[in-house]
């Protein structure tokens, strides 16, 4: 008897069901997170053909496919199969959602500017965090962008011929290396790796042909 | 005894996956320390830390918080195996609950020690009653040393004259602990603090490397007590230890003490401030479509096919799909306003945001201004009005989230029930699902429990109309086995708890009838009546001046009630009582909030209770309260007063996804009579605070996530 009502509890505790709480579900995705779907603006995003970009959370070593789910005013918003979104403004990354990571927004534009122009000199970025604690933080970095020479990489299956430029920031008390290798003649970007904050850490992109 | 929210225990379970905090170091006291002796140190501000300590016959079980930045303060249990032996056959062992508090005086400098002063067992048994006065100095970042002078059970070895008696003779002597008795527990024994013989303590901590540190201590506690019982014994002052650090916030450590025990402790510290999801990991909000594509979306083009879906309907299924309802919706000219009902988001700003982006996203370009009203149960609370260009030039600002609250005009809702949707009321909502409810402290089994299954209700008829119920069934547990009757003498409005355990089955824990509505601008009121809770029914009314944003909201409320049959069905007993109290909210700031409760209790007394929270911005909550009220400490009984502590964590906290549930608990150290107050649903200051309080703005970080 006792065995059966333990496992009627086990079983609600996973199937505990309401009309308009959450937290069944959310008690359910964090205990068994391997159970959890594909979100459905990525699927739709799927079946539209979206642009794809590659994305790694390096400290993670979790790599996947994220698309493209809408752009406006020089933002890209792309989406990761379980909901999450990276922003980014020329492949610079200044925003993510769902992550856990808090890079709420990031003023690239004086670092975009000059990668793009392909040009070398000192910037200012900012990036603006939410904490665990639910507030807003503003970090102020100063920037060296610097030509560290060619390397050839390799984009789905062709290798590419690019430059590669760092960008190597400081704060008070935090310091970061981004890396981005641009195509010769129009530096536009197309592989990266960003810091976005002390929670996620670097993150690779590299866009999908 | 102590009931408790279904899932905390779970969510305890669950705290070795959770956050994380700078080591320290902490004592088998629990405290900020060596082994048995404390140090100067404290934990920094805001931490949380647990510790269950066993050693020979003596386990204790402690949590500390870091409340001030100097001051943290302290909740034992600890349970001595046969203390009392023979002498009490049938209960041989003590089970004593013991407070502390620490302050430290100075910070360590460079060339200084820091310098802290505190107290042990405070208002308990007096059985670990001690006082002290310690510095402590790190050298070389691995070497800590302490030293320190210790009163009571801390100069019970190596004791010699009070260096404060010199010129006080009344600290020459130290009155016996605990001299009132059982009956005299709870209160502060002021009379006995830094009297009688002194003693020095002191000791080493040295950091071996990251994750080991090795301890050793002088101890000036003799353990007179356990050794003259026959449960412990002291050959030798000192005491060696090591600690190893298991991760960030969990610490192991063993011991050998007093030349006769071995010990281990396990310690866990978290910062409420840093879950471990940090700004958590919800689905991120829909991106802002530009509104050129919003104008050629089919339900905003003058001509669309019958089959497909008006722009009310694509709005309603996008605010629902961010866990909102939407119940009401008018345009006028440019302006439109809905009415929505957060039933997701911890955060009302987030709530806000979410809406604003199904609004930006789904309503026509000639809709330059958005309202969004929160309501609770169909009662309008707040309104938000943004520009809708505002929304969009924000969204990727650096500082997007403060400059639209800046833009915003924020104002009370009241009187804004237009629009509703003809298909939201009545509406019914229920929930299936487990529970957990716990009793504490009875000396028989420290930790008594049912699990089972609840059933709630609610049939909202019209804004502000609620019909509730809530069932329960317990299928495993052992609140029903509780044998210690209460001696208490005075009306048993709450002590005869375990009577209703026993005489419960199927329980109804709620049965009302609620009404809440907008008297007026900046004022709610509630009217309840029915079965208000597990052991009380009658009718509640209630009244909250709250302006939008006050630090300060103040509330009136009387209640009927009548004491419920044993068996939490539909009978009465003839106890009946009125009940009533004046109410201030006051948010301190810096985290903190007070409130002051006075009036009548359930046993006809009068009083007050004061309660002290410190609340962190994400909504996690760590506070204490008593209550003072004209049933004199004698008639109390054991305890002398009610006091307790409390702990309510978001949900959200420990899952990373947005929910608007809390878990917690009320730890008293024993429940009684005296100061027990209706515990009535939804009273109104807690009902509304998330739309109405500062943390509307305080939150407003999380407006774009």
């Amino acid at each position: 008897m006792k065995q059966a009502a333990f496992s009627l509890l086990t079983c609600l505790t996973f199937a505990g069901c309401s009309t308009n709480d959450d937290t069944f579900s959310v008690v359910r995705s964090t205990l068994l997170p391997n159970q959890q779907k594909f979100d459905a603006r990525f699927l739709f995003a799927a079946g539209q053909g979206a642009r794809q970009l590659k994305l790694a959370l390096l400290e993670f070593e979790e790599g996947s496919i994220i698309l493209s789910d809408s752009s406006r005013e020089g933002v890209e918003t792309w989406i990761t199969a379980d909901g999450g979104t990276v922003m980014t403004r020329d492949q610079m990354i200044v925003g993510l959602r769902g992550f856990g990571a808090g890079l709420m927004a990031a003023d690239v534009n004086q670092s975009q500017a000059m990668v793009r122009a392909g040009k070398q000199g000192i910037t200012e970025r900012f990036h603006t965090y939410l904490n665990g604690n639910d507030e807003t933080v503003t970090r102020t970095y100063r920037c060296q962008i610097a030509f560290r020479g060619t390397q050839e990489i390799v984009i789905g299956a062709s290798p590419v011929k690019t430059n590669l430029i760092s960008e190597d920031c400081t704060s008070l008390d935090q310091s970061f290396q981004n890396l981005y290798w641009v195509i010769p003649g129009n530096n536009r970007i197309v592989q990266t790796s960003q810091w976005t904050g002390e929670f996620i850490g670097m993150v690779a992109t590299q866009v999908v042909p | 005894m102590t009931r408790g929210f279904a899932g905390f225990l779970a969510m305890v379970c669950y705290v070795g996956w959770i956050s994380h905090s700078a080591a320290q170091n902490l004592s088998t006291y629990g405290t900020p320390g060596l082994i048995d002796m404390p140090t100067a140190e404290v934990l920094p501000d805001g931490h949380l830390g647990f510790t269950v300590a066993g050693f020979g016959n003596t386990v204790r079980g402690t949590m500390v918080f870091q409340m001030l930045p100097g001051v943290y303060g302290t909740f034992r249990y600890s349970f001595l195996q046969d203390f009392f032996g023979s002498a009490q056959p049938t209960a041989p062992s003590l089970y004593d609950r013991s407070f502390d508090i620490h302050f430290q005086l100075r910070h360590e400098s460079k060339k200084w020690p820091s310098v802290a002063i505190g107290l042990r067992d405070v208002g308990g048994t007096g059985i670990y009653a001690g006082e002290y006065l310690v510095a402590t100095k790190t050298f070389a970042d691995r070497l800590i040393v302490t030293g320190g002078m210790g009163w009571g059970r801390l100069a019970s070895n190596g004791g010699f004259q009070n260096p404060l008696c010199f010129n006080n003779n009344r600290f020459c002597t130290r009155p016996p602990s605990g001299a009132g008795g059982i009956g005299g527990t709870g209160q502060l024994d002021f009379g006995n603090w830094f009297r009688g013989d002194a003693a020095l303590f002191g000791g080493l901590k040295y950091q071996f490397n990251d994750r080991v540190a090795l301890l050793l201590e002088y101890s000036s506690d003799s353990y007179t007590q356990e050794t003259s019982r026959g449960i412990m014994a002291v050959n030798s002052p000192l005491n060696f230890g090591a600690t190893y650090q298991l991760s960030d916030a969990t610490q192991l450590s063993a011991y050998y003490m007093y030349g006769s025990e071995f010990g281990l402790q396990l310690s866990y510290v978290i910062n409420p401030a840093s879950p471990r999801n940090n700004a958590g990991t919800e689905n991120a909000p829909p991106a802002l479509v530009p509104v050129d594509q919003v104008a050629a979306a089919s339900w905003n083009l003058p001509k669309r096919r019958p089959d497909q879906p008006g722009a009310q309907q694509v709005l309603a299924q996008r605010i629902k799909d961010e866990g909102l309802l939407l119940e009401g919706l008018q345009v006028e000219g440019g302006t439109a306003t809905v009415r929505i009902e957060n039933f997701r988001y911890g955060s009302s700003a987030q709530a806000v945001g979410r809406a604003n982006r199904a609004l930006a996203n789904t309503l026509p370009p000639r809709i330059d201004t958005f309202v969004v009203v929160l309501l609770r149960n169909g009662l309008p609370i707040t309104r938000i009005e943004t520009r809708r260009s505002d929304f969009a030039a924000l969204e990727q600002d650096i500082d997007g989230a403060w400059r639209s609250l800046a833009r915003a005009d924020v104002g009370d809702a009241f009187r804004m029930y237009g629009g509703v949707l003809s298909e939201i009321y009545p509406r019914f909502d229920y929930r299936l699902g487990p529970y957990i409810a716990f009793a504490f402290f009875d000396p028989d089994n420290p930790l008594r429990g049912d699990v089972g299954l609840q059933l709630n209700g609610d049939i909202i008829a019209r804004p502000g109309l609620t019909f509730s119920g809530q069932l329960r069934q317990p299928i495993f547990g052992n609140l029903d086995q509780a044998r210690r009757l209460s001696n208490s003498v005075i009306p048993h409005v709450r002590s005869d708890w375990p009577l209703y355990a026993k005489a419960s089955d199927l329980e109804l824990s709620h049965l009302t009838a609620e009404y809440i509505w907008r008297p007026r601008r900046d004022f709610f009121a509630r009217l309840t009546a029915g079965y208000l809770e597990p052991m009380y029914g009658g009718v509640s009314g209630e009244v909250l001046w709250y302006p939008l944003g006050s630090r300060l909201a103040l509330g009136a409320e009387l209640n009927w009630t009548r004491q419920r049959d044993f068996d939490m069905m539909f009978d009465f007993r003839d106890y009946n009582v009125t009940t009533g109290h004046a109410s201030a909210y006051y948010d301190l700031g810096s985290d903190y909030f007070a409130q002051l409760d006075a009036g009548r209790y359930l046993a006809g007394d009068w009083g007050a209770t004061f309660t002290l929270k410190r609340e962190f911005n994400n909504g996690f909550k760590v506070g204490g309260f008593f209550t003072l009220t004209t049933v004199s400490f004698e008639d109390f009984g054991e305890g002398s007063f009610d006091k307790g502590i409390t702990l309510e964590v978001p949900l959200s906290w420990f899952t990373g996804k947005p929910s608007r549930r809390t878990v917690g608990q009320t730890i008293r150290p024993i429940l009684r009579d005296g100061g027990a107050r209706l515990i009535v649903r939804n009273r109104l200051f807690d009902y509304t605070r998330a739309e109405r309080g500062p943390q509307l703005a305080s939150q407003w970080g999380r407006y774009f996530k």
